[in-house]
């Protein structure tokens, strides 16, 4: 088994104290479930010399489910997510999303907010540090080139979060929360202005920033789902993702909303086909032209198992067939 | 052939050691923990190839808390598990062949201090042109992987030619060659490589993860210059081999070096990633078929070419190349077959036996090509395998024996299995079945090298409470041949298996045995207890017959009871009989020993093939083809395999579970790709993709009984075979699909769908050619 490097372990009961931890020691940083953090660290990826645990803050693990006001603090197992009735029913996309993250071993560890900052991913860069050094290192850690795509400037690793692109589609807001001036801030910003699609800079968190919590619109007959492709059934990352939200109202489509996952360094809002489908009826035909155009945004490159262009023409099929699935 | 009613054999029962490993009470060598125990770690190779110009370990050695460093120099013999190809040292010197060789070692009080100290030795290297391509290494002069290789690259040429192979083209209605590639594929098994060594003294103990103490053993005595009788090596519980743990390792000579060095126990225990450099898995092999067969679909010859990409070192190399011609032979009758192959040397860590060893892609490449030939002439594809399934009692072209078979009947019972004549051919587009065959040996024929022992020894003794402990080398790597030998004895000796314990694979007190490999533990050590069990039982019924003033051959022992004339008033228990054979001389014993007949041809490379007996085995496969995605699900797999008698159908189920499944992962997932450069693609099991519980289908197993003449109670294999069918099977299944041949392994959606949209454009192009 590969060692942890040494670090120091702080257990804070609240979240103010969490903030506090991370302001003071600067290169500190949060760990929840652990299930990514910590093997990349056996990585060399991160060495901290503070890792501030999360998981004994009951605030970040509340939940509100009232109608209308959908709350999920970000310490919420994913299994929860994935198990819970009433998110099944009202907010499946992000149910279906929990409940494919890894294996049901992990999603009992890891948590929403932990799955919403994974690193992005890529195969020159989530190995060990004797892999790194022989390949030679990458734009991400240490290196002054893409080992990817070496004549390119930006750092091309994956967004493998699942519930990410669900929640996007969902028109999520998170609550990110951090200790500046002896005072607790406070933000909330829609999913989508989190991210930032480079592999470096990845989310726009500020230092000893967490995101506490997500907000969920509710609106009533608004349907969703989320679809995965990877190699294997369980375990794997994505390799393209899709999740759409919408309604059938008067037989024609609202509030559409499709985002698709693991093609680009974020999640991406898939604009085009949601304009497409936006206010028209759900003819099979349509649906089929729109989920043409739900790759436009993304330009994969050889990075991860699979071809960059047979994981954009998966994100595709799954679209057509899960926009045929919601308006069913 | 049917069998005779027994007592234990054929009942399905639970492994001995079952309990003990579930309640975590097993010890594996990892959890052993010796006083003023060091840790071992080793310094790898970040270069492909490249020599070594200098090591300065001083640094490392300067490092509080470090014994001890060992560089290349120390342990300059070479080693190998061929005697033809001992062309490794435990640490590299003079130079490196691929990205993770080990260079240099450290023995350090704890694992942060070891790692530590790998980072101050200080390795200068002169990088040299890497080759990654076997077909480029062939003939690049210019960068020679070993100075000893003639031409190039290329390890060993091996070619084999049996019966008229011109004539036998030239007499057939149809000639069809085609080329196919399987990727390498490594054995994931879930323990990783360890190994502690004490060195106390003047005498060598090594605890490790083997599959092969007696050859450990030997190497050990040959690198570390000690005799064999300072030497002792135990195998602990071990947590799965494949073929991976099937010969010497870098760290075990490391380990013990360095416990010899600081006079402290060491032990190293390798990474998964460094399970993933040690390798020695499935050889990449490029390969060609060119079969020929008649109007009727009877096989008239075959040529087979196949290049095979060793990595770097020798390993099992020589036995894998000429494994994939020579079982080809076999399970349908070639009359006159050809062979080519070479096995090349490229900057990749070294290739080498993997379960169904050197026969499962040529079994691919044969059973896909008899498919297509068959698909060419209108022949049902289970039609042209029993026209030209081997028969028992026959010998093959290249002067294989084979004694039981049941080949036909694994064939039949599949096909009726999945209803294979309602359903071939006729259901809708994207749902195709499929099928294959196959067969391995029951142990090969001759030891690694040369020496006049038995391949297997067992020693019985029996204590005074009516219990019998078996003494045997075996080593049990989690498939259950100490439970195989409990079944054996008791059987034998008419008590229950759970009054048996089973003492196996350590060199001080087990009797030799090669070791796990080549399938041949049930069959060889399974006879070797037999007979020590026999020889049991005669001198307790000998002691007994005195006693009673019977005849010995009136006497027999049932469910522990010696059974016989006159003795229903006072019966005598096993434990009795004991007794009184002990009052007449000493400790009770029995011995035997297994040494596989004189078989096989006289040509070059006859050595390589022959066996006491081969399994049969036969799988369907059910899939279905996402048309859009190209995704190939397999829905069914049924699993037919002739392995003479199944001395416990719940162990030889779940081996043929198992070899199906590992069929399944190298036919959609598995590829150990190196990167240009040198680096693996997936050192990890995240990356390094086997399939999950919920990526198998459901594994319909046939158990078929030949009842081998010669087998322990009828026994045969069924460990390594069960793997050989299943690939082709799937891509078979694949083509009754969507119309689509699979030339590559692991197959791909992408290539399915490219495929599928090329069948499209010429679908009414006839497919095949058939010479007038």
């Amino acid at each position: 088994m590969m060692p942890l490097p040494t670090f120091r372990l702080e257990r804070p009961a609240t979240l103010v104290e969490a903030l506090r931890c991370l302001s003071e020691t600067p290169g500190s940083l949060p760990v929840a479930g652990g299930t990514d953090l910590l093997v990349s660290m056996k990585h060399g990826l991160f060495d901290p010399p503070v890792l501030v645990n999360l998981s004994g803050i009951e605030e970040l693990r509340r939940t509100n489910l009232a109608p209308g006001n959908v709350e999920l603090g970000a310490g919420v197992r994913l299994a929860t997510l994935r198990d819970d009735p009433e998110l099944r029913r009202g907010h499946a996309a992000l149910a279906e999303a929990a409940g494919v993250v890894a294996s049901p071993l992990l999603q009992n560890m890891g948590t929403l907010g932990g799955n919403l900052c994974l690193d992005t991913r890529c195969r020159y860069y989530n190995q060990s540090a004797f892999w790194r050094n022989s390949r030679g290192y990458c734009l991400k850690r240490g290196g002054t080139i893409c080992q990817a795509a070496p004549a390119a400037k930006r750092c091309f690793a994956v967004s493998s979060c699942d519930t990410a692109p669900a929640l996007t589609a969902l028109g999520a807001q998170v609550r990110l929360a951090r200790w500046e001036d002896g005072a607790l801030g406070l933000r909330e910003l829609p999913l989508e202005q989190f991210y930032v699609e480079d592999g470096i800079e990845r989310v726009t968190l500020r230092p000893a920033e967490l995101v506490s919590a997500v907000l969920l619109p509710v609106t009533p007959g608004t349907r969703s789902g989320f679809r995965k492709y990877r190699v294997r059934d369980s375990i794997d990352y994505p390799l393209a993702s899709v999740a759409a939200a919408l309604r059938v109202e008067d037989g024609v489509l609202r509030g559409v909303r499709v985002a698709v996952g693991a093609l680009a360094s974020a999640p991406l809002l898939a604009v085009e086909t949601m304009a497409l489908l936006e206010g028209q009826p759900p003819d099979p035909a349509l649906l089929a032209e729109a989920a043409e155009l739900v790759t436009k945004g993304s330009k994969p490159v050889k990075n991860q198992a699979s071809s960059p262009t047979y994981r954009r023409h998966m994100a595709r099929v799954m679209c057509r067939r899960l926009l045929a699935d919601l308006v069913a | 052939m049917k069998r005779e009613p027994r007592r234990w054999v054929g009942r399905p029962l639970r492994r001995l050691d079952g309990a003990t490993k579930l309640r975590g009470d097993a010890l594996f060598t990892d959890d052993l923990r010796l006083p003023g125990m060091l840790v071992g770690k080793m310094l790898r190779s970040p270069h492909a190839h490249a020599r070594i110009l200098s090591i300065d370990t001083a640094n490392a050695e300067a490092l509080a808390g470090v014994k001890a460093v060992a560089v290349g120099e120390e342990m300059p013999v070479r080693y190998g598990i061929l005697p033809r190809a001992e062309d490794e040292t435990a640490l590299a010197v003079g130079k490196v062949r691929y990205v993770g060789e080990p260079v240099a070692a450290v023995a350090a009080i704890d694992e942060a201090t070891a790692l530590a100290a790998l980072d101050l030795i200080d390795v200068r290297y002169d990088p040299l042109p890497a080759i990654f391509d076997p077909r480029e290494a062939m003939t690049r002069e210019d960068v020679k992987i070993h100075a000893e290789t003639k031409v190039a690259n290329i390890e060993r040429q091996a070619s084999l030619l049996f019966g008229d192979v011109e004539g036998g083209f030239a007499a057939a209605d149809h000639v069809r060659e085609d080329t196919f590639f399987k990727a390498a594929a490594t054995h994931a098994p879930i323990e990783t490589h360890a190994a502690l060594a004490q060195y106390s003294g003047g005498k060598l103990t090594l605890w490790s993860s083997t599959q092969v103490p007696h050859y450990l053993h030997r190497a050990l005595a040959k690198v570390l210059e000690l005799p064999m009788e300072r030497i002792r090596v135990i195998k602990p519980f071990l947590g799965g081999g494949f073929g991976g743990k099937g010969e010497p390792f870098s760290l075990e000579f490391v380990a013990s070096h360095l416990a010899r060095k600081t006079g402290r126990p060491v032990k190293i225990v390798h990474t998964r990633e460094e399970v993933f450099l040690s390798h020695r898995g499935r050889h990449p092999m490029h390969m060609t078929v060119k079969l020929g067969v008649k109007a009727d679909g009877t096989i008239t010859a075959l040529h087979f070419r196949n290049i095979l990409d060793g990595g770097c070192y020798g390993s099992y190399g020589l036995v894998t190349l000429y494994y994939s011609g020579q079982l080809l032979t076999c399970p349908y009758v070639i009359p006159a077959y050809r062979f080519d192959g070479f096995r090349v040397h490229t900057n990749k860590p070294p290739s080498g036996a993997q379960r169904g060893h050197g026969g499962v892609s040529p079994r691919y490449a044969i059973d896909v090509q008899l498919d297509r030939v068959a698909e060419d002439l209108g022949i049902d594809p289970l039609e042209i395998r029993l026209r030209n399934a081997v028969q028992p009692d026959s010998v093959t072209v290249n002067d294989l024996r084979i004694t039981s078979c049941a080949f036909s009947e694994c064939l039949e019972q599949v096909g009726s299995a999945i209803s294979w004549k309602e359903r071939r051919g006729k259901l809708p587009r994207g749902r195709g079945v499929g099928m294959a065959g196959g067969c391995y040996l029951s142990g090969a024929g001759k030891a690694i090298y040369f020496n006049p022992m038995p391949h297997s020894s067992v020693r019985i003794t029996a204590d005074r409470g009516g219990g019998v402990t078996v003494f045997s080398g075996a080593a049990d790597i989690g498939q259950g041949s100490d439970t195989m030998l409990a079944v054996v004895a008791a059987e034998t000796l008419g008590i229950a298996p759970s009054m048996v314990t089973v003492v196996s694979a350590d060199t001080d007190t087990t009797p030799v045995d090669l070791g796990t490999y080549s399938s041949r533990v049930t069959f060889m050590a399974g006879n070797a207890c037999l007979e020590a069990a026999t020889q049991l039982r005669d001198v307790l019924l000998a002691a007994v017959a005195e006693e009673l003033e019977v005849h010995v051959d009136t006497l027999e022992i049932r469910d522990g009871v010696i059974d016989g004339p006159g003795i229903d008033a006072d019966p005598l228990t096993f434990a009795d009989a004991i007794v009184l054979a002990e009052s007449r001389g000493g400790p009770v014993n029995g011995v035997g020993g297994y040494t596989p007949p004189e078989l096989g041809g006289s040509y070059r490379g006859a050595g390589v093939g022959p066996s006491a007996a081969y399994s049969f085995s036969a799988h369907a496969a059910e899939v279905e083809v996402d048309l859009e995605t190209g995704h190939v699900e397999v829905v069914r797999l049924i699993a037919s395999h002739d392995l003479g008698v199944a001395l416990n159908p719940l162990a030889a189920e779940g081996q043929v579970e198992g070899g199906a499944s590992m069929g399944l992962g190298e036919t959609l997932m598995e590829d150990y790709e190196v990167l240009e450069g040198g680096q693996l693609a997936c050192p990890s099991l995240l990356e390094y993709r086997i399939p999950t519980a919920v990526d198998l289908p459901d594994l319909e197993t046939i158990l078929v009984e030949s009842v081998d003449p010669e087998g322990p109670y009828g026994a045969k294999e069924c460990g390594e075979g069960s793997v050989h069918p299943t690939i082709p099977a799937v891509v078979n299944a694949v083509y009754d699909a969507v119309g689509v041949w699979l030339h590559e392994v692991p197959i791909s959606p992408e290539t399915i769908l490219a495929l599928m949209k090329k069948d499209q454009t010429r679908r009414v192009a006839p497919r095949g050619a058939t010479r007038p």
